[in-house]
């Protein structure tokens, strides 16, 4: 099995990354992990300074950094264990996705918004980003959403059996830490032909009673909707879910409108509870 | 004494689930139901044939969907005690025809559906819904597309604390029907530095409401978010509410504050039922 030993904790020092900093804490007494805190810049480099001058200031910017990251863990983490600290150089999202992979990451958590402070787009580019590329599940914190023990967890499904790899990991982390309610939700076009639908359902429940036997918790929900992001966030916040697990897709597809500001609808999807993305592995 | 309950209906499927979501509701408190359609015609008269032919078609149509609607609550609720009734009238703009029922029968709650800011048709529900709630005296409670009555365990009641105390009169009937728990919530703006004496104040005030009403189950919360609207939704969200509550004061100082923008986001964001109290 998969365990959560080792969870991340990118921050910017934006009130996002704080939050999602405090959840992380919460979830790494349930699941006993230890947490990196971690912060990434770009070195400075300027050919009006000698080398050593740049040097000089890349290592008092990064003994400050690595004080910011001191204050923010006595601040939130003062009852918490296991938090260490890590400053990187280089460009963002290559450094982080880098250091996942060395440092045997299992799960990343991070806010949703980040810095920029655009509250308008329901997920900030960058998380959206790291949940679409990161080889580890990444799961993105609403600002202001604190940490409860999940009673409920969605997953969005398109019946494809490609989800199965992704809800077994799922369903096993769900057995070991939380032993919530795992949701099989799938949300269909209004006209599309009901008994095709039906059979769709009937098929992916054989195949995941299958794969996961009797160890799984799970129940299915199947709903008519012309928007499925809309439908998906409204039924998960409806229905009192802790977690909405969506599968990353990097072609285009409903699941990058959760982070576009859609032009036709004129308005951002706006996210309420913690999103998990569940990558697929090689 | 039953609850008289007001449900306008265009027969979509938002509609279609505020009316099983007010069926439920009605298994859990007494309540009559009144269905109401409302025919409007905002064009031009046809060029040919009968306005009056058209209309009676147009009638005969909509009671059809009603029968049909009477009939899956028969189905659904074999036991069902709660009396459901339809009304068909004409009048443009509907929210208008809405607003005139209100006033000629002694309805104690209007609830509607809402599709919200996606799929805004050109019809009774979406904008219609916030038209009704600006100029009603009635609670107006609005159901969105997914939502289904699980109880009323925890309602949160988005408030700016000010007038806490007359506010609460309107909710606090409705709150006990259920024992249902009030967290009462104003947001802040970030990084405001009255948020330990607005915590103080806002404490005194429930503190106070509690020994005069003897209901015990409220307690307030102070939010520190720039995006009210979404703070609000994202609070509800975390602590697993059933319902949104808010209030709109009909003049005063905050009337641009709450009335105009964020009843109005709320209303088209909040995917969770939102009840609105009128002063």
């Amino acid at each position: 099995m998969k365990k959560i030993e080792k969870i991340l904790v990118p921050t910017d020092f934006s009130e996002s990354a704080e939050n999602a900093f405090c959840y992380a804490i919460e979830l790494a007494k349930v699941t006993k992990a230890s947490i990196v805190l971690y912060h990434v810049f770009k070195p400075f480099e300027s050919a009006f300074t000698t080398q050593s001058q740049a040097d000089a200031d890349n290592q008092q910017h990064t003994t400050e950094m690595l004080q910011a990251l001191q204050e923010m863990k006595e601040t939130f983490g003062k009852n918490a264990e296991h938090i260490s600290l890590h400053i990187d150089k280089g460009a963002e999202e290559s450094s982080l996705l880098q250091y996942c992979r060395q440092h045997h990451i299992d799960w990343m958590v991070m806010g949703t918004t980040g810095a920029s402070g655009i509250k308008e787009v329901a997920v900030g580019s960058f998380t959206a980003h790291m949940m679409r590329n990161a080889d580890v599940p990444v799961l993105a914190v609403p600002d202001n959403y604190t940490f409860s023990m999940p009673a409920k967890i969605t997953f969005a499904t398109d019946y494809n059996s490609k989800d199965l790899q992704a809800l077994t990991y799922l369903n096993s982390w769900n057995n070991a830490y939380f032993g919530a309610t795992i949701q099989l939700l799938h949300i269909d076009k209004y006209e599309k032909d009901k008994d095709a639908q039906e059979k769709a359902l009937q098929q992916f429940r054989e195949k995941v009673t299958h794969h996961l036997g009797a160890s799984g918790n799970i129940t299915f929900r199947h709903e008519p909707g012309d928007h499925i992001t809309q439908a998906l966030l409204q039924i998960t916040l409806n229905d009192k879910t802790d977690i909405l697990v969506v599968k990353p897709e990097k072609r285009e597809g409903w699941w990058n409108k959760l982070f576009q500001k859609s032009i036709t609808e004129g308005t951002a999807h706006h996210v309420h509870i913690p999103l998990l993305s569940i990558p697929e592995n090689d | 004494m039953k609850l008289q309950v007001l449900l306008p209906t265009d027969f979509s499927a938002v509609s279609l689930n505020a009316i099983f979501y007010a069926a439920d509701f009605a298994q859990h408190i007494p309540c009559d139901i009144t269905l109401l359609h409302v025919l409007y015609f905002d064009g031009p008269p046809p060029a040919t044939g009968n306005a009056q032919e058209l209309e009676a078609e147009l009638q005969e149509h909509a009671k059809r969907e009603m029968v049909h609607i009477l009939e899956d609550i028969q189905q659904k609720y074999p036991d069902n005690t709660t009396s459901v009734n339809y009304k068909i009238i004409s009048s443009y703009p509907v929210e208008e025809g809405i607003e005139e029922e209100t006033r000629q029968q002694p309805y104690d709650l209007i609830m509607m559906g809402s599709k919200g800011s996606t799929g805004l048709k050109k019809i009774i529900l979406g904008s219609n819904a916030i038209a009704v709630l600006r100029n009603c005296s009635l609670p107006v409670c609005i159901i969105p597309e997914y939502a289904r009555f699980q109880g009323l365990e925890k309602l949160v009641y988005a408030s700016d604390i000010t007038n806490l105390h007359s506010e609460l009169s309107g909710l606090l009937p409705f709150a006990q029907y259920w024992n249902a728990e009030i967290k009462v919530l104003h947001v802040i703006p970030d990084n405001s530095t009255y948020k330990g004496s607005t915590q103080a104040a806002a404490d005194h005030v429930v503190d106070e409401i509690i020994a005069q009403s003897g209901y015990k189950n409220i307690d307030v919360h102070i939010l520190e978010s720039d995006a009210i609207a979404h703070g609000i939704v994202t609070y509800a969200a975390n602590i697993k509410a059933d319902m949104v509550a808010l209030y709109v004061p009909k003049k005063s100082r905050w009337k641009q504050f709450i009335s105009g923008d964020i009843t109005r986001d709320l209303a088209a964001e909040c995917m969770l039922p939102l009840i609105i109290f009128p002063k």
